[in-house]
């Protein structure tokens, strides 16, 4: 399997990272679309259109200045308001050579519109503005001096006719060149418009196919493989058999795969465990019952058989404390895990309990030998059933994985309120980590036994007996080969 | 001696007991072995009641090395685990005998097979027929 190393977190990190980034790039380019248009706007009104009405005032100027010049061969003409008028046309040239003559004008948007003119191959017009602006001024030049030598001739203000036609032609040309300015000018506008459209769709798209392809990658990467931990879930609930997913790498799926197959194999250990155990528990059942039925079955068939008769009762008692046992163990065990471990305390014999105990294993167990020192055990507050099952558990435990034929040592030691039982025995062929397996819940073992039992339940039910006194059990591994058992229990 | 036997192999000596006090009044001797080993040297063998949980021991080994040596003999599983239908026909045999049973059914099964065991030519066991078995998990 493909190892993933790039995690859920920083795919969907990503997809999100180029979806903003995306929107991102679509506001700050309709940011500086809409600034250039603006731009664009302020220009064309602050110069362009205000150029163009002050064109059309001294083209008006102009055109009056000719009708005065022409009235004047028949009527004195009026000097003074003619001077006013070429006044006006001269203020009028003055502020467009400052202000708005685009040969002369350094301004950012004057060379914006340079490299717009450029661009439409239309430089020339900038050589003709400059030239109409010169024979506006020349016309004016010329009339300036006509009327200062005037006074109130009216011959010399009729001379001004023809200088004040060229100045309006001179003017018209002016306003030809400004026309042509604004229909570059709206060009470029409407030609930044368009390429600002194409851009906003080509970046809108390619965010939208990033984003489509991000996802897809996201979701192939992520969907399936839920899906293959859900019906992998599905199915160990349905059939109880777990398949491991085996996800390989490091992102988050792999890990929680990993985690489900670590909980799913845990499960379906503790389920093949509590299956054995429970084969074993109906084997243990099963062995000693073959034994009563048969020789009662025979006992009651050969009533004259006294040997027979007492071979059945013999076996009887003996097998029925074994499976007392058996099932006290098995109800221990349930109540334990439903949390209900019933504890009733009272004063019990440490020494007593625990030499009935051996013997009564040593009964069931002939080939298993106990050596007691329970002298020093005194008295202890605790639940006598319990204890006693805890004890039973832990010889049968013992005598199950010790090497057949060395002694059993069984030990109480009281030591500072408290009293410990400690059980040693040799058990090399034994694990150290055998011992630790068998404190899980419905935790077996079975053993090479004589006649009789062939398996002891685990040291969990022991363990939460010792936990319910207040104690506690401990496996301990002293030498390679020496196994011990220590409960230990508040006096 | 009969000419037939019945072969219990079995750790359990009340087991063992048991075979021996219902069969040998119908004059068919009764060879109790706690091991597959002690088994396999046995003879005269009509029926082999082979337990399967035996500490040490593979049943299906053990049964396979029965098969090939006691011929016409009935080997038959008797175990007082779950499910022994599924058990023998692991370890490769037919017929089982659920623990605990009752005395007829024993009794049965004896007869059934001392009328259909033919007895063999020899009556002492071949020195091959001593075999070493691998340790299973009982």
């Amino acid at each position: 399997m493909r190892t993933r190393a790039v995690s859920v977190g920083r795919r969907l990190a990503a997809l999100v990272g180029v979806q903003v980034a995306t929107a991102a790039v679509l506001i700050g380019f309709a940011f500086a679309s809409y600034g250039r248009l603006a731009s664009d706007l302020a220009f064309m009104h602050r110069y362009v259109l205000a150029r163009i009405e002050g064109l059309s005032d001294a083209i008006e100027y102009a055109a009056q200045l000719k009708l005065a010049a022409e009235a004047a061969t028949e009527t004195p003409p009026d000097v003074l308001l003619m001077e006013r008028w070429r006044h006006d046309v001269h203020h009028f040239l003055e502020r467009y050579r400052k202000e708005w003559a685009v040969a002369e004008n350094t301004s950012d948007d004057a060379r914006l519109f340079h490299a717009d003119l450029e661009r439409a191959n239309r430089g020339g017009l900038v050589t003709e503005e400059v030239g109409a602006i010169n024979d506006v001024a020349r016309s004016l030049g010329r009339i300036e001096t006509r009327l200062a030598s005037a006074g109130s001739d009216g011959h010399v203000a009729a001379s001004v006719e023809n200088d004040a036609r060229d100045l309006r032609t001179a003017l018209r040309r002016l306003l030809k060149v400004q026309v042509a300015f604004v229909g570059i000018e709206n060009a470029a506008i409407e030609r930044r418009s368009g390429e600002t459209y194409r851009w906003m769709w080509i970046i809108g798209i390619l965010g939208l196919l990033g984003s489509l392809a991000l996802g897809l990658h996201v979701h192939r990467a992520i969907a399936p493989r839920i899906r293959r931990l859900v019906q992998e879930v599905q199915r160990f609930k349905e059939f109880g058999v777990h398949h491991r997913l085996l996800e390989q790498g490091r992102d988050e799926i792999a890990i929680l795969a990993n985690a489900i197959d670590a909980g799913l194999d845990a499960i379906a250990a503790q389920e093949r465990e509590r299956e054995r155990f429970l084969a074993i528990v109906a084997h243990e059942l099963k062995t000693p019952m073959t034994s009563i039925l048969g020789f009662t079955e025979l006992a009651l068939s050969r009533p004259e058989t006294a040997e027979v008769r007492a071979r059945a009762l013999g076996l009887v008692r003996s097998h029925a404390s074994r499976l007392g046992r058996l099932i006290d163990d098995l109800l221990l065990a349930a109540s334990t895990r439903s949390g209900a471990l019933p504890f009733r305390p009272q004063s019990v014999d440490a020494a007593g309990l625990t030499q009935k105990v051996a013997a009564e294993v040593a009964l069931t167990m002939p080939g298993r030998r106990f050596e007691l020192d329970v002298a020093r055990g005194g008295h202890l507050l605790a639940d006598e059933h319990l204890l006693t099952q805890a004890v039973w558990t832990l010889l049968t435990y013992a005598a199950a994985i010790a090497e057949t034929g060395r002694v059993i040592s069984v030990r109480l030691e009281p030591a500072a309120a408290r009293l410990r039982l400690e059980v040693a025995f040799d058990a090399p062929s034994v694990p150290a980590q055998e011992m630790e397996r068998a404190f899980a819940p419905f935790a077996s073992v079975e053993y090479e036994g004589g006649s009789g039992i062939r398996s002891a339940a685990g040291l969990f039910l022991c363990r939460e007996i010792a936990r319910v006194h207040g104690g506690s059990l401990l496996a301990m591994n002293p030498t390679e080969v020496q196994r011990m058992l220590i409960l230990d229990l508040p006096a | 001696m009969s000419d037939a036997a019945v072969l219990v192999i079995d750790d359990d000596a009340d087991m063992r007991d048991l075979v021996r006090l219902v069969v040998e009044p119908t004059n068919v001797d009764v060879v109790g072995a706690a091991t597959c080993i002690e088994g396999i040297a046995a003879y005269r063998i009509c029926l082999v009641l082979l337990d399967y949980f035996m500490p040490g021991m593979d049943p299906a080994c053990c049964a396979r090395q029965l098969c090939s040596l006691t011929g016409s003999a009935a080997i038959v599983l008797c175990t007082a685990g779950v499910n022994p239908a599924a058990r023998a026909a692991e370890v490769g045999l037919s017929r089982w005998l659920a623990k605990p049973f009752e005395l007829d059914a024993l009794e049965t099964l004896v007869r059934d097979a001392v009328r259909q065991h033919t007895p063999p030519l020899t009556s002492e066991p071949a020195t091959q027929d001593i075999l070493e078995y691998p340790r299973g998990s009982g």
